[in-house]
């Protein structure tokens, strides 16, 4: 159901890969385990792994906070160089998210932090995580249910 | 006959049994929106004087202030009137000319990150600061506004709040200018000509204004209502209290609210609102340009010089609403989503006072027509009837008077003039 603090689920990834130039085009399904018990979300794509905490755990609407992000490659080797943008939206209404996120990198773990994170309704959320490394994109789109 | 009596009773037991009764995962939703959901209000590091005792009283003082205008008759209060739950009841407000937009009531409204309709502030205090300067509000400017505090009746007060007042203004006070950088070209001219240091002194005291109207204004919290009582008896599994706290009409529409009338997507939480912008196609005035919404106001609060990274605030610590906030076209007709907790005595309705009740807000959510500027986010609801009317039943049930404290509602000039 969507409720307000219903813990987020990770409930599907889709990955769509653009390597390099946009070399190859890779669209997958991928079921994520349930958040529960851990706070931890992850997701796996076809080249890389994002682990998402947030900070607010549960999840609440109209609530601005923030999220780790931890990054590495399918064998565990933790990526430092990448830009990461994010972008969400809910498909049934219409709209994107209420505010602008932004993610840095913080330490040299694979580490980044998303400020600016920020719901505004109950339901099913899309969040399209752009991954910018030199050896190319890979862009991971995230089903929330808030 | 008994039979017949039996079988009305048995009916209208189903009726009430079905309308009160409530399924954990509703229980949880109505919990959400019962004021006893809400949490306390944060203060605003912008402000430093935000939950002052002192700056409460002076900010009284001033919401109630003519003196600050240009004719010395408006002030905060004539469109924000407490005997109206601090709104006006005309479709858009008149100061010392016609505004464009409908007057929304302030209680609650400190739990907002964003003020206005289309959230171009982003405090409180630096909202306040707007209507003072607007040529059809009141009509002033901030030497004005800020020398008034050099007046025998301000200038304790004043000092008591904030920093002694500083005597390199009062020469300016025999010179009678007028200034403020905007809304008229001559008092612009005479902005310009201030010294810089004058300048921003001028602007720490106008700022200071607002922010002890600011504090005034956070003491008007939304009061408990009828629904308030009856989801504390839900929770309570108090059946009889239930009943007699909401009818099975307004419990119908209730259920509505929070079922396929998906209302809650936008008025969720204790205080009825996500206090986001939503194009939901609301019709302009007619004869008027479809008005734009968020998307001028998120540009004039960027370019604001007291929003919350500006240099008049006593914290940025708090500043991520700002430093995140969303941009682009989707913003383009969006309003903020007003609070449902001021709805008795409150209407004409919208942002131009476009509804003149709440069955015609309704009606307009039912069929969702597409939006003349932007994009309508709003699907038509496709109610019955009587479904709008249980609505409308339910949504007055929401109406409480402020929990302040009654001399807080009263002009305290009537007492000292």
């Amino acid at each position: 159901m969507k409720k307000e603090g219903t813990r987020a689920r990770f409930t599907q990834v889709r990955t769509a890969v653009l390597c390099g130039l946009l070399l190859s085009f890779a669209n997958d399904d991928i079921r994520a385990a349930d958040a529960a018990p851990g706070p931890s979300l992850q997701g796996r794509g076809e080249h890389f792994v994002l682990t998402i905490e947030p900070e607010l755990e549960p999840i609440k609407i109209n609530r601005m906070h923030r999220w780790r992000l931890h990054l590495r490659r399918l064998d565990g080797t933790p990526v430092n160089d990448a830009q990461i943008s994010l972008i969400g939206g809910m498909a049934l209404h219409d709209h994107g998210l209420p505010s602008s996120p932004r993610i840095e990198p913080v330490g040299s773990n694979g580490q980044y932090l998303a400020e600016g994170v920020k719901f505004h309704m109950s339901g099913q959320w899309q969040m399209l995580f752009t991954v910018e490394t030199v050896a190319g994109v890979e862009i991971l789109t995230v089903e929330l249910d808030i | 006959m008994v039979l017949a009596i039996a079988l009305i009773t048995l009916a209208s037991g189903c009726d009430w049994r079905e309308a009160h009764q409530w399924d954990e995962t509703e229980r949880r939703e109505l919990t959400s929106l019962s004021l006893a959901a809400l949490e306390p209000l944060a203060a605003n590091p912008t402000n430093s004087v935000g939950d002052s005792e002192r700056a409460q009283i002076l900010g009284h003082r001033l919401f109630f202030e003519p003196r600050m205008s240009a004719n010395n008759a408006v002030s905060c209060a004539s469109c924000h009137q407490p005997e109206r739950r601090f709104t006006d009841g005309v479709e858009v407000s008149v100061g010392l000319g016609l505004t464009r937009r409908n007057a929304p009531s302030l209680i609650g409204i400190a739990y907002s990150p964003w003020l206005y309709w289309d959230g171009r502030k982003d405090s409180l205090w630096s909202q306040a600061l707007e209507p003072l300067e607007a040529a059809n509000e009141h009509g002033s400017h901030r030497l004005h506004v800020a020398l008034l505090m050099y007046e025998p009746d301000y200038q304790p007060a004043y000092e008591e709040v904030f920093a002694r007042l500083p005597a390199s203004l009062l020469g300016l006070k025999e010179k009678a200018l007028r200034a403020a950088p905007q809304h008229h070209e001559d008092w612009a001219a005479q902005w310009s000509a201030l010294a810089p240091d004058n300048r921003t002194l001028v602007n720490q005291i106008f700022a200071n204004v607002g922010k002890a109207i600011a504090a005034y204004e956070r003491l008007l919290r939304p009061g408990v209502s009828r629904f308030d009582r009856y989801v504390a008896a839900i929770v309570a599994d108090d059946s009889k209290l239930a009943s007699d706290m909401m009818s099975v009409k307004e419990a119908e529409g209730l259920k509505t609210f929070i079922g396929v009338g998906e209302c809650t997507q936008c008025h969720n939480g204790p205080l009825l609102t996500n206090n986001s912008f939503h194009n939901t196609g609301l019709l302009s005035v007619p004869g008027a340009t479809p008005d734009v919404g968020r998307i001028q106001g998120l540009h004039e609060l960027q370019v604001d010089e007291f929003n919350c990274l500006g240099a008049y605030v006593d914290s940025t610590e708090a500043c991520d609403e700002l430093r995140f906030v969303k941009t682009g076209r989707e913003l383009l007709g969006a309003m903020r989503t007003p609070s449902l907790r001021n709805l008795q005595g409150t209407a004409p309705f919208g942002h131009a006072g476009q509804f003149a009740d709440l069955a015609a807000v309704l009606a307009h959510y039912n069929t969702a027509l597409d939006a003349m500027v932007g994009h309508n986010e709003a699907k038509p609801l496709d109610l019955w009837p009587w479904q709008l009317e249980q609505l409308e039943a339910f949504l007055r049930t929401l109406a409480a008077p402020p929990a302040v404290d009654e001399k807080w509602l009263q002009n305290p000039h009537f007492l000292t003039r």
